[in-house]
């Protein structure tokens, strides 16, 4: 029995020591995630303390913050997500227009001469809005992988999904920030025109029955 | 070596610029950068994109004071017994501390009448612990647990639709203190199916609901969109976790009983 005390107290240590410092980087996900600082603790709490019930289940030296964020990230999907209000985010057709308006890298291509008044001006918040705004299996992909920097390997494991899915969300996840913020600073006059190349895409059925009336080469 | 293509090159990408890539591959890409300028400028681009951006994101966002304060008070009370909360606060002991010393007089209390294996099933499964006996052959899964566990593993023979994957040691909380278990993973589809497999002395049976199975008994649980079903072999339980619908699940342990 009291080997079994002291057992106890020991794992409490360990517990505080290893797992308390990764709080602040549970907490900075969940609010981007529930953007909710109340949503944001409770899930942060309900996390921390199922890891501590399962504390027995950690193998020391193994990754603490990738256990704790599979901990949060699975609590997150099977009980959180229904809370978030989803009105502000991107729905199916904004995103299908944003990803096929800006499907070639060449047409959100900043000029290098305007590339700090954007870094300037629309880099800052606006990324942050950007990123709430992803549809939720989006904004964990780019959350795992660009706030905290996990492989995609971990991230295919917190997500129970094959490491293909997670390189194709995160690839759909960081276009579609991408193309957030290119339309919000052409909005703005930041950067200037779309490129010529997708005016001639809309056109290409008429300039190709010109061409063909012409009876001339391109 | 076969050379990359420009389309190939554009869709890895990310996992290029990720560092996910070994060496090898690394140096196919490296090659395809020095020769096409089009990639290039794509590549710079894209670098410079995640480059700027990252500082945004990767920005800590503390929890704030209070909600720490919350947290560890949280975290003392898991471990607190009833009667001794005036008594501790009577002494003023600061949160950390009384955490520390209330973890001492560690509880398991079950959740929401539920025995409390249930849940640990449950949280096992969703977390998908790494196996340490990788192997799709029940007779090896089950050699490997002999002599780590105070009981025989017999893992279950589901029917060929049931791959198994392998198999770990790990713990099951009960009412009086943690027993050792067997884990072991399969795969159906999709989904997933997890065994674990544990002494059934003084099992707590709180909150199931009896079924008759090929003239077996099994205890059914549901928890959190999970079903576990349990059953007893002599003095083991095995208690098996799945999200799939009950008949189909039903359909699938009748294999194996
Ligand atoms: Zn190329």
């Amino acid at each position: 029995m009291l080997k079994g005390l002291f057992g106890r107290k020991k794992e409490h240590v360990d517990f505080e020591e290893t797992a308390m410092p990764v709080a602040d980087a549970l907490y900075g996900a969940a609010l981007r995630l529930l953007r909710d600082p109340q949503l944001a603790e409770d899930l942060v709490q309900e996390t921390l303390l199922r890891a501590y019930r399962f504390w027995h289940q950690f193998e020391p030296g193994t990754n603490i913050k990738a256990w704790l964020f599979r901990i949060q990230t699975n609590l997150f999907i099977n009980h959180y997500r229904k809370h978030q209000g989803e009105q502000k985010v991107l729905d199916d057709r904004q995103v299908d227009d944003l990803l096929e308006r800006y499907s070639e890298p060449a047409q959100v291509t900043i000029p290098l001469d305007l590339r700090e008044s954007f870094l300037k001006e629309v880099v800052g918040d606006e990324v942050l809005a950007a990123l709430e705004r992803l549809p939720v299996e989006f904004r964990l992909a780019v959350l795992l992988a660009d706030m905290q920097d996990f492989s995609y390997k971990e991230i295919a494991e917190m997500l129970d999904c094959p490491v293909g899915t997670v390189m194709s969300r995160l690839h759909r996840g960081r276009k579609l920030l991408q193309a957030q913020l290119y339309q919000y600073a052409l909005d703005r006059g930041i950067i200037s025109g779309p490129p010529a190349e997708e005016e001639a895409e809309v056109e290409s059925l008429e300039a190709f029955r010109q061409r063909k009336a012409a009876g001339g080469e391109r | 070596m076969s050379r990359l293509c420009c389309s190939d090159f554009r869709q890895f990408m990310d996992p290029y610029l990720d560092g996910e890539f070994d060496v090898r591959e690394r140096a196919e890409f490296d090659a395809h950068l020095a020769i096409c300028g089009d990639c290039r400028r794509h590549y710079e681009e894209r670098a410079w994109f995640q480059q700027s951006l990252r500082p945004v994101l990767a920005k800590p966002v503390p929890m704030p004071p209070d909600a720490r304060v919350r947290l560890r008070a949280k975290l003392a009370m898991a471990t607190k017994p009833s009667g001794l909360k005036l008594w501790i606060r009577r002494l003023a002991i600061p949160v950390p501390l009384l955490a520390a010393a209330c973890a001492v007089f560690l509880v398991v209390t079950p959740l929401a009448g539920f025995a409390p294996w249930v849940t640990d099933a449950v949280d096992q499964h969703r977390l998908t612990l790494p196996v340490e006996v990788p192997s799709s052959m029940a007779d090896d899964v089950d050699a490997w647990f002999e002599g780590k566990l105070p009981f025989r593993v017999e893992s279950p023979r589901f029917d060929e639709n049931v791959h198994l994957l392998g198999g770990r040691l790990s713990r099951i909380g009960g009412t009086a203190g943690y027993r050792s278990a067997a884990y072991i993973i399969y795969g159906v589809g999709r989904h997933k199916l997890s065994v674990i497999a544990f002494e059934n002395r003084d099992l707590d049976l709180n909150g199931g609901r009896s079924r008759v199975i090929q003239g077996k008994d099994v205890e059914f649980y549901e928890r959190n969109g999970y079903l576990v079903a349990l059953y007893n072999r002599g003095p083991v339980a095995y208690a098996v976790t799945s999200d799939l619908p009950e008949e189909e699940f039903v359909s699938i342990l009748k294999s194996a009983l």
